[in-house]
């Protein structure tokens, strides 16, 4: 799940991902997008997001860009963006394959 | 005005849920977390509503984290501290509040506290035999145990083997209380995958406080040695101690060499070994002569933390023969002692079976004096009455 093997992203790690597409973020940041990206749809627990931000500092997805106070910035790296893009990539399929078989 | 309030933490180390359980229920009681010192747990008097607590597996460094602090905030968490280096201590106020909306994230952060702790586990282990490797000498596998059936309070009073002991039996009180722990951890990480009760068990926590106990004086003992708190000599002069000049009288030549003349009284002692003194002391002799054809005095004097413990070593020493000392009578006790053991040590020759060269040795005597729980051990070589000089070594075990 979104580990070394790469399966499929949760639903909080893909928008955690998302979250950095456009723009360097800070934690605190991040919760708020989710929330609004998905209308409140997926929770994102400080828990959670600690560990995420955690594991892909340690998977090298993202990367810190800028400490200020008790915020710290970080950014998507190539490997972060590659990941989110295999995940959409599956998302698509999983898509397709869902619109095909509707239309069978 | 901060009201502290200290409890010994009845769960194990790792035990998530038994220790936010506890938290939360201590919190429940006005008592809310303020920090951990080894198997105690401080919390401070305050009024609060119902909380709940959540304990955040730390991940790094066991630093405050201002980041991981100010997104919990975001979510109405309030940070409380850290516990025992394990966890963040969060608090809110609702109770249906969730740190974790991730069976997998969690599930992440669970295993890499295990794999983190498994490592901490080993050095742990390398704690327990650098510990127990120092006192060695101590172990039951080291010391005579012939000797300890019958010199039992001289045998454990050698400062190695009580440590070795207590130091054997904390450690494995720890490391089952933190092999408890890994598998607590290991079951409330499967319980999180698939399901299931986790309750949290208590009395693991009473494991490692025992085990502490047992370890807190091993550690303050280490702590001496290392430091050279254990050796504390102290001028013979003025020190009270009876010298061979006393006995031999003003006009006796002492020898001129530090080793058989020392100007100092050795003394030390840890925690976990009795305080003692030592001193010898020999008269002037040529080089054709050895230090044992002269005149000499060697007093060892040991006390310990019990007078009973001290009455046996008296009785202990009464029966080793030294040097031909021959049977120890024990006289009425005056001059405040309680214990008086003398034997007196006849002129003695000894031949040499091989050579046939002989050795004559000098009289003399031996006393074994208590005084409460002080032990006195004096070893006399010379034509002086040992016992006409009981009144001196008795003023100087009142002195010391």
């Amino acid at each position: 799940m979104g580990g070394k093997g790469r399966g499929p992203l949760t639903e909080p790690m893909f928008y955690v991902l998302m979250a950095f597409l456009r723009q360097e973020m800070c934690g605190t940041d991040i919760a708020a997008f989710v929330e609004q990206k998905t209308r409140g749809r997926v929770k994102l627990g400080p828990g959670t997001l600690y560990t995420l931000l955690s594991k892909f500092q340690d998977e090298n997805l993202i990367e810190e860009t800028e400490v200020e106070g008790r915020k710290r910035t970080y950014r998507l790296t190539s490997k972060g963006r590659a990941a989110y893009q295999e995940e959409v990539e599956r998302l698509r399929a999983c898509l397709r394959d869902a619109q095909e078989e509707e239309l069978l | 005005m901060i009201h502290t309030v200290i409890r010994i933490t009845p769960f194990g180390s790792f035990d998530i849920p038994g220790l936010e359980r506890w938290l939360g229920s201590m919190s429940a009681k006005g008592l809310r977390f303020s920090m951990t010192i080894g198997p105690l747990t401080c919390f401070e008097r305050t009024d609060m509503d119902p909380l709940q607590i959540h304990l955040e597996p730390i991940q790094g460094s066991p630093d405050e984290d201002p980041e991981l602090n100010a997104i919990y905030e975001e979510s109405g968490w309030q940070y409380w501290g850290i516990f025992r280096n394990n966890f963040y201590v969060y608090a809110s106020p609702d109770l249906e509040a969730q740190a974790h909306t991730d069976p997998a994230t969690l599930d992440y952060a669970l295993n890499k506290f295990f794999r983190h702790k498994l490592v901490e586990g080993v050095l742990l282990l390398v704690a327990n035999l650098l510990l127990l490797g120092l006192y060695w000498q101590g172990s039951p596998w080291e010391i005579d145990l012939l000797w300890l059936r019958y010199y039992p309070v001289e045998t454990l009073s050698n400062g190695k083997t009580i440590p070795f002991l207590l130091a054997a039996l904390g450690f494995l009180l720890l490391d089952l209380s933190y092999l408890l722990g890994l598998f607590h951890l290991m079951h409330y990480r499967r319980a999180m995958q698939h399901g299931g009760p986790v309750g949290g068990q208590p009395g693991v926590g009473w494991l490692l406080a025992a085990g502490w106990l047992l370890l807190l004086p091993v550690l303050i003992n280490t702590v001496q040695l290392f430091s050279r708190a254990d050796y504390r000599p102290y001028d013979l002069e003025g020190s009270g101690f009876v010298t061979l000049t006393d006995m031999e009288g003003d006009d006796f030549r002492l020898s001129g060499t530090p080793m058989y003349n020392p100007d100092h009284i050795s003394h030390g002692g840890t925690l976990l070994d009795p305080e003692y003194w030592s001193f010898r002391q020999y008269g002037s002799f040529g080089p054709d002569q050895s230090p044992y054809d002269v005149p000499h005095l060697e007093l060892s004097i040991v006390r310990y933390p019990l007078e009973e413990l001290a009455q046996l070593r008296a009785e202990e020493w009464s029966r080793q023969e030294i040097n031909g000392s021959g049977e120890y009578e024990k006289l009425t006790a005056e001059y405040g002692l309680d214990d008086i053991y003398y034997a007196q040590r006849e002129k003695r020759i000894h031949t040499n079976e091989i050579t046939g060269e002989f050795h004559a040795f000098l009289p003399g005597g031996i006393f074994i004096l208590r005084r409460e729980n002080t032990v006195l051990f004096a070893d006399y070589y010379g034509h002086q009455d040992l016992t006409g000089h009981l009144d001196k070594f008795a003023a100087m075990l009142e002195n010391l």
